[in-house]
């Protein structure tokens, strides 16, 4: 098929369901993205992701602690601080700006902030010169 | 053109305070639980305490700190369970929706019974700690729930970890609060069983002094407290205890109802009883997935139209093109560019 001028798809990067309901992305390289990133900068990018969402749902002794003050603040200590959880959603958001800064962008790729679709899947847009 | 996302959000709830706030739209049940609570109390402060303070010892004192502190642990309870988005999951845009269809495993068993002219149901595949588990598609998020996660009819949105949805909180009761919901139902419980107790010394210290007929003459605030607090205890002590077992186990109630895990393990369950109540009770907070208070940009602006064109199946190829199409039910399928 002919194609003429620069034309530009979306794909969802879906969720990796194998270690339960944890927030985790599939780290798989999708075809649509050969020949413009590196897999290796894209598995590098999701495994960061994941790492910011395992920290984010970790269970240890400190954030025990934390559910506990809450609780015995009847959750009005909510109001006036983020939960840790918070913290790394946007420190997540945070990265994937700088990745695409630095690294996505030039080669016509834009990652999307998980948040954005519900934490269901990262939208990435991939805008392909037309002469291919 | 920016409006705030609960504009926009297509579920069955009610929003206040510019969206701070939400709740289902049936709330009656939920301001009646909420009035009876707080009626109890002061009837408590205003009579049971006053009393053993002016007639038996000024001692007892902590008595009515206590019940102050458990009407007001129970009320936050209830109104986190009833006034906290339970999980609900985002329903997806027009562009996500082509593609999710696209990673449907078709069903045979579906083209015969439904759907004529609609999509047909679909099913996706995962493997969970080595267990397969079967995905369905929701026709109205255009999404293949998550596991776990159940459409509820009523708030009419898929929900993260449903449990049930709850007439007497009016909101689910769902991953992100589930723990309030549980943590309302024992302390509704112990407060309920503390004010009986305070209840029947009061009628037996006031019987010993004018008899009991008087007694319940002069004190019939005590006599109210104590059947709102008994109709209480029995309401929900049951339901208390049943939770219980559920966080022990890791399973939801619509698990249990439709005893999904018959003849499997559940791939949720964690290690031991002590670790699932830490997790479920203290573990962390879940964000709130759908931004109520978040812009909606233009771009998802249009994607909100749900009901009038249903995503159709279709290859990749073709998929790819509708989505960098904009308006995409008017243009022809075979557009390939994008003029930008
Ligand atoms: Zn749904
Ligand atoms: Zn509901």
């Amino acid at each position: 098929m002919e194609r003429s001028g620069p034309f530009s798809k979306k794909i969802f990067i879906q969720r990796d369901y194998s270690y339960g309901t944890a927030v985790r992305f599939s780290s798989e390289f999708p075809q649509e993205l050969r020949g413009k990133i590196g897999e290796r900068e894209f598995q590098e990018t999701i495994d960061e992701i994941n790492v910011i969402f395992e920290e984010a749902e970790a269970y240890n002794c400190q954030r025990y602690g934390e559910g506990c003050l809450a609780c015995l603040t009847g959750y009005t200590i909510h109001f006036c601080f983020k939960t840790h959880y918070q913290k790394c959603t946007e420190r997540a958001a945070r990265y994937i700006q700088e990745r695409n800064y630095h690294i996505f962008e030039r080669h016509g790729v834009l990652m999307g902030d998980p948040m954005d679709r519900g934490l269901r899947c990262i939208e990435v847009n991939i805008t392909y010169d037309g002469d291919q | 053109m920016t409006q705030r996302k609960w504009r926009v959000f297509p579920g069955n709830n009610r929003f206040y305070c510019n969206g701070l706030l939400m709740s289902s739209t049936q709330v009656a049940v939920f301001l009646f639980v909420i009035v009876a609570v707080i009626v109890t109390a002061c009837l408590f402060f205003a009579f049971d305490c006053r009393f053993l303070i002016q007639y038996v010892h000024p001692g007892t004192i902590p008595l009515a700190l206590i019940g102050l502190l458990g009407a007001f642990y129970v009320l936050m309870f209830l109104l986190k369970a009833g006034c906290t988005d339970p999980g609900f999951i985002p329903r997806a845009r027009q562009d996500e929706a082509h593609y999710n269809q696209g990673l449907g495993e078709p069903d045979p068993n579906t083209t015969s019974t439904g759907y004529v002219g609609g999509t047909p149901s679909k099913y996706r595949t995962v493997e969970i700690h080595g267990q397969q588990i079967k995905l369905k598609y929701c026709v109205t998020c255009n999404m293949f729930r998550p596991p776990r996660a159940s459409h509820c009819g009523l708030c009419n949105n898929c929900v993260e970890n449903f449990d049930h949805h709850c007439p007497w909180v009016g909101n689910c009761v769902a991953k992100r609060n589930y723990r309030y919901f549980y943590l309302f139902l024992v302390s509704m419980c112990i407060m309920g069983l503390y004010v009986m107790s305070i209840n029947i010394t009061v009628m037996v210290l006031a019987s010993r002094m004018v008899g009991f007929v008087n007694a319940l003459k002069t004190y019939p605030a005590t006599v109210i407290e104590f059947f709102i607090s008994g109709f209480a205890v029995i309401a929900v002590f049951g339901l208390a205890c049943y939770h219980t077992q559920l966080i022990a186990t890791m399973k939801t109630t619509n698990e249990e109802i439709k005893n999904t895990f018959r003849t499997s393990q559940n791939p949720y369950r964690q290690h031991n009883v002590l670790k699932n109540f830490c997790i479920t009770i203290c573990g962390p907070f879940p964000p709130s997935l759908i931004d109520r208070r978040g812009f909606v940009k233009d771009e998802e602006h249009h994607g909100v139209d749900y009901g009038a064109t249903n995503p159709i199946m279709m290859d990749p190829e073709q998929r790819s093109m509708q989505d960098t199409a904009d308006t995409s039910s008017q243009l022809p399928l075979t557009t390939s560019t994008d003029n930008n």
